[in-house]
């Protein structure tokens, strides 16, 4: 099987046993969040779970075909599956996923993927070399940050004596293994050691599997951390093909640095290697570029001064808007905020929102000593080094008012007695499922908003977002954005199969935003995210590349880039459409897991505020620029100052949920739609649980 | 450039300036990164004059117009504001309508006698 490497390890931690599936009964799924959700079913019995903490909980670390390949932006990511505990109010099936070079390694280690369940009596880590699995008793670990904890792991790796499973042992023969590298290792901090929904898994210095609180998981399964190393290969049907494929994609597709490039182009396919960095200054001294294995972007930067290592986009972000407002300018305070939340391992969005959270609690005047919400926590420091200090320590090890956000923000809004007005006003900015807003308002940014509550947690795919990135840095400017809303509208709609063709699909006009043709975007970007981005595991940075500045006539490669790179790695004909397709499945089988776990329509609802209050841009106050087609004119309109009418958006979600075949009245799928799909046994667990859907 | 000039600040204008709003009545204003931006939240004109001191900061002018008009209830400097940022691109408004900011910001201090809240 190219690109497959046939095993999948299932680590039982109860008992601290491995066994090995057969990745033969699981590749029609793909790979990473197909073969994922295809393992929980498999694996998790009672599927009513909705404790992340719960023992049975199986989580899934799963690669694609395309892991440790030279496939750029699609080589480095890995997938993380199963029930988290950040959540509200149910602790959904959800994921996350996280770059670096950890999939490439277990797959050079002869693995497509970890399987974990049950729960070790004490604290181990699990040790991968080859097809050599040990637990080992992570007594000296525990307690350490996610970095010490990685080096020590390191150095016990380095100077183990023979017979021990040091490197000493690997073979000395050409195909049995040298390697350049040293492991690559998945930990927790302290924060998922002690159970706070904060927590997350770290790998290298900043690669994060954030949402879900899978580091809670983890530690809640006594499990600090899996090392891997592997000196096998992957085997590619076509290699010719994948190295055309990625020098076209190189030379024809994307900016090299030093390249004059359209000056508004933020984000997606078509930019020069750039790190993105949110943050109003950087670090002191020289950096370096970084990048996930085999990508050609680099999207980071490590940096002379040693802090904030691999950080991007939103970790950049986290601290720096309080930094400034207290300083008047970046400083260190926001790099070693960040760098501390990567040690911790603590989820940078749920920090994020909780710090705007405890911001507006302060001005409130319901925060402080003996008021409501109870906490030593001085807020006249917040943007300084000792506030964020003091804050997350609370958090790593529920001190204070860590105790409360253990279970996560919105829990502890509730156990405040805050949360009905707190999410009634906004200040609780948390719009779906208890979890944090991105930086795109679901009023405004519609696809963002509904995907989000219809699945299970924040999306975090920026398919169409770049889009708005770029008129907006352009029409800020005063200037002209490099594609017309038309043309944006044309290009993107034309590649939405099998959609394609609908250019209302992306009206985002308020006339527009309960209708069919948005039915149909939000089905394809869920289709689309669940195969493309979540299985096959291409990077949602580059992904999909819809309108690309490089190009004469715009058009970015999506549609044809992605299976051309599947068929070089698999040797396997996987149309563009094809793997649409099979999000489509893996989203009705996500879904069937939601109803297993009581989800019904009725639970299907966004936060209050995003009901009964216009939004203000979270970007720039008052300027949200998106496509808008009014009497056959396309612009970019502003689209601040609108809510989601509650009665329009119920009526949508019957047109939603008929496009998908899922019974409208509850939202469950239903058997006709399951059978088309092969999913019959799926329809007999659900008709078994009384939870099948009626006919569409 | 605008010059508030017309109304000559009082004392209670003055206090009102000085004073913490309420998080309801709070400003967005967004800090511009390497790349990006970051929206933050403002509770006094100190805190938007303090925020904007590095220059990282982009404002909406027909925003802070209505803030200090609706908020503040200044309405002579949301005029000039008004005035100040019409036509400019949105990255450009800032520069245009702070100094006009910092300035009555100064007299509501000193009318008000002493540092802002």
């Amino acid at each position: 099987m190219n690109g497959y490497q046939g095993r999948i390890l299932h680590l039982d931690l109860t008992k601290r046993t491995f066994s090995v599936i057969d990745t033969d009964k699981y590749v029609q799924w793909g790979g990473g969040h197909g073969i994922g959700s295809a393992l929980y079913w498999d694996l998790v019995k009672d599927k009513t779970l909705a404790d992340g903490l719960d023992p049975r909980n199986v989580v899934t670390i799963m690669t694609s075909p395309l892991s440790g390949t030279m496939v750029p932006s699609a080589s480095g990511r890995v997938e993380v599956q199963g029930v988290g505990i950040q959540q509200y109010p149910v602790n959904w099936y959800t994921r996350s996923n996280f770059g670096g070079r950890f999939g490439g390694q277990l797959k050079y280690a002869g693995w497509d993927g970890i399987a974990i369940e049950g729960k070790s009596d004490k604290p181990v880590w699990i040790e991968i070399y080859n097809d050599i699995v040990v637990f080992r008793d992570a007594k000296g670990l525990w307690g350490k940050d996610t970095q010490d904890a990685q080096k020590a792991i390191w150095e016990e790796q380095a100077t183990r004596k023979p017979g021990e499973h040091g490197w000493t042992e690997m073979s000395n023969s050409r195909d049995g293994g040298r390697t350049t590298q040293r492991s690559a290792i998945i930990t927790i901090g302290q924060a998922g050691e002690n159970l706070s929904a904060f927590g997350c898994l770290i790998h290298d210095a900043g690669n994060g599997a954030g949402q879900g609180g899978f580091g809670a998981v983890f530690g809640g399964k006594n499990l600090k951390a899996i090392s891997v190393l592997g000196t096998g290969s992957v085997e590619i049907a076509d290699p010719a093909a994948l190295f055309d494929a990625r020098l076209k994609d190189k030379n024809e597709y994307a900016y090299t640095p030093g390249e004059d490039r359209p000056p508004y182009a933020f984000g997606g396919h078509g930019i020069s290697p750039q790190a993105a960095l949110w943050w109003a200054k950087s670090p002191e001294g020289g950096s370096g570029p970084q990048s996930c294995q085999g990508c050609i972007n680099g999207c980071r930067a490590r940096w002379e001064a040693g802090l904030a290592n691999e950080a991007s986009c939103q970790e950049t972000a986290c601290y720096a808007g309080f930094d400034v407002k207290k300083h008047g300018q970046g400083t260190e305070a926001t790099h070693i905020a960040v760098d501390l939340m990567n040690r911790l391992g603590i989820n940078t969005f749920e920090v994020w929102g909780c710090l705007a959270y405890l911001e507006a609690l302060n001005e409130k005047g319901v925060l402080g000593r003996g008021k409501q919400v109870d906490t030593t926590l001085n807020m006249e420091e917040l943007g300084e080094t000792s506030f964020i200090k003091t804050f997350l320590d609370m958090v790593a090890y529920r001190k204070d008012i860590g105790e409360d956000l253990a279970k996560g923000t919105v829990r502890a809004s509730v156990k405040w007695g805050r949360y009905k007005e707190d999410i009634g006003d906004g200040s609780l900015p948390f719009p779906y499922w208890g979890m944090p807003e991105h930086a795109y308002d679901p009023r405004l940014e519609i696809e963002w908003g509904y995907g989000s509550i219809l699945g299970s947690r924040d999306i975090n795919e920026h398919c169409f977002n770049w889009l708005m990135w770029d008129a907006l840095i352009a029409m800020g400017a005063g200037k002209e954005p490099a594609a017309s809303a038309e043309e944006w509208a044309k290009i993107v709609t034309d590649k939405m199969e099998p959609y394609a063709g609908d250019m209302q699909m992306m009206n985002y006009g308020t006339d527009n935003m309960y209708s069919e043709s948005w039915a149909k975007t939000v089905a394809w970007h869920r289709h689309y995210g669940q195969f493309w981005k979540e299985s096959a595991l291409f990077c949602d940075w580059r992904y999909p590349d819809f309108v690309n500045y490089h190009r004469p006539d715009k058009v970015g490669e999506s549609g044809k880039a992605e299976p051309i790179y599947w068929k070089a790695v698999t040797g396997n004909e996987m149309s563009f459409a094809d793997g649409v397709e099979l999000g489509r499945k893996i989203w009705n089988l996500d879904n069937a897991i939601w109803t297993l776990q009581g989800r019904h329509r009725d639970d299907v609802k966004l936060a209050r505020y995003i009901y009964e209050h216009d939004a203000k841009a979270w970007e720039l106050g008052t300027f949200f620029p998106l496509p808008v087609e009014k009497d056959g004119k396309w612009e970019y309109a502003n689209v601040c100052g609108r809510k989601i009418d509650e009665v329009k958006w119920e009526e949508w979600k019957t047109l939603f949920y008929n496009l998908e075949g899922w019974d409208n009245k509850s939202g469950w799928p239903t058997r006709e739609t399951l059978s088309k799909m092969g999913l019959d046994a799926v329809a007999d667990e659900l008709e078994k649980a009384g939870k099948l859907g009626g006919a569409a | 450039m605008s010059e508030v000039t017309s109304a000559p600040m009082d004392q209670t204008l003055a206090e009102r300036f000085v004073t913490r709003v309420s998080w309801a009545d709070r400003f967005l204003a967004t800090v511009r990164g390497k790349r990006g931006f970051n929206r933050v939240q403002i509770y006094s004109v100190q805190e938007l004059l303090t925020l904007s001191s590095g220059g990282a900061v982009v404002i909406s002018g027909p925003a802070l117009a209505v803030w200090f008009d609706d908020v503040v209830g200044d309405s002579e400097l949301a005029s000039a504001i008004r005035e100040a940022s019409a036509g400019l691109p949105l990255f450009e408004e800032a520069q245009a309508v702070l100094p006009l900011v910092a300035a009555r910001h100064a007299e509501a201090v000193a009318m008000a006698g002493g540092a802002a809240k």
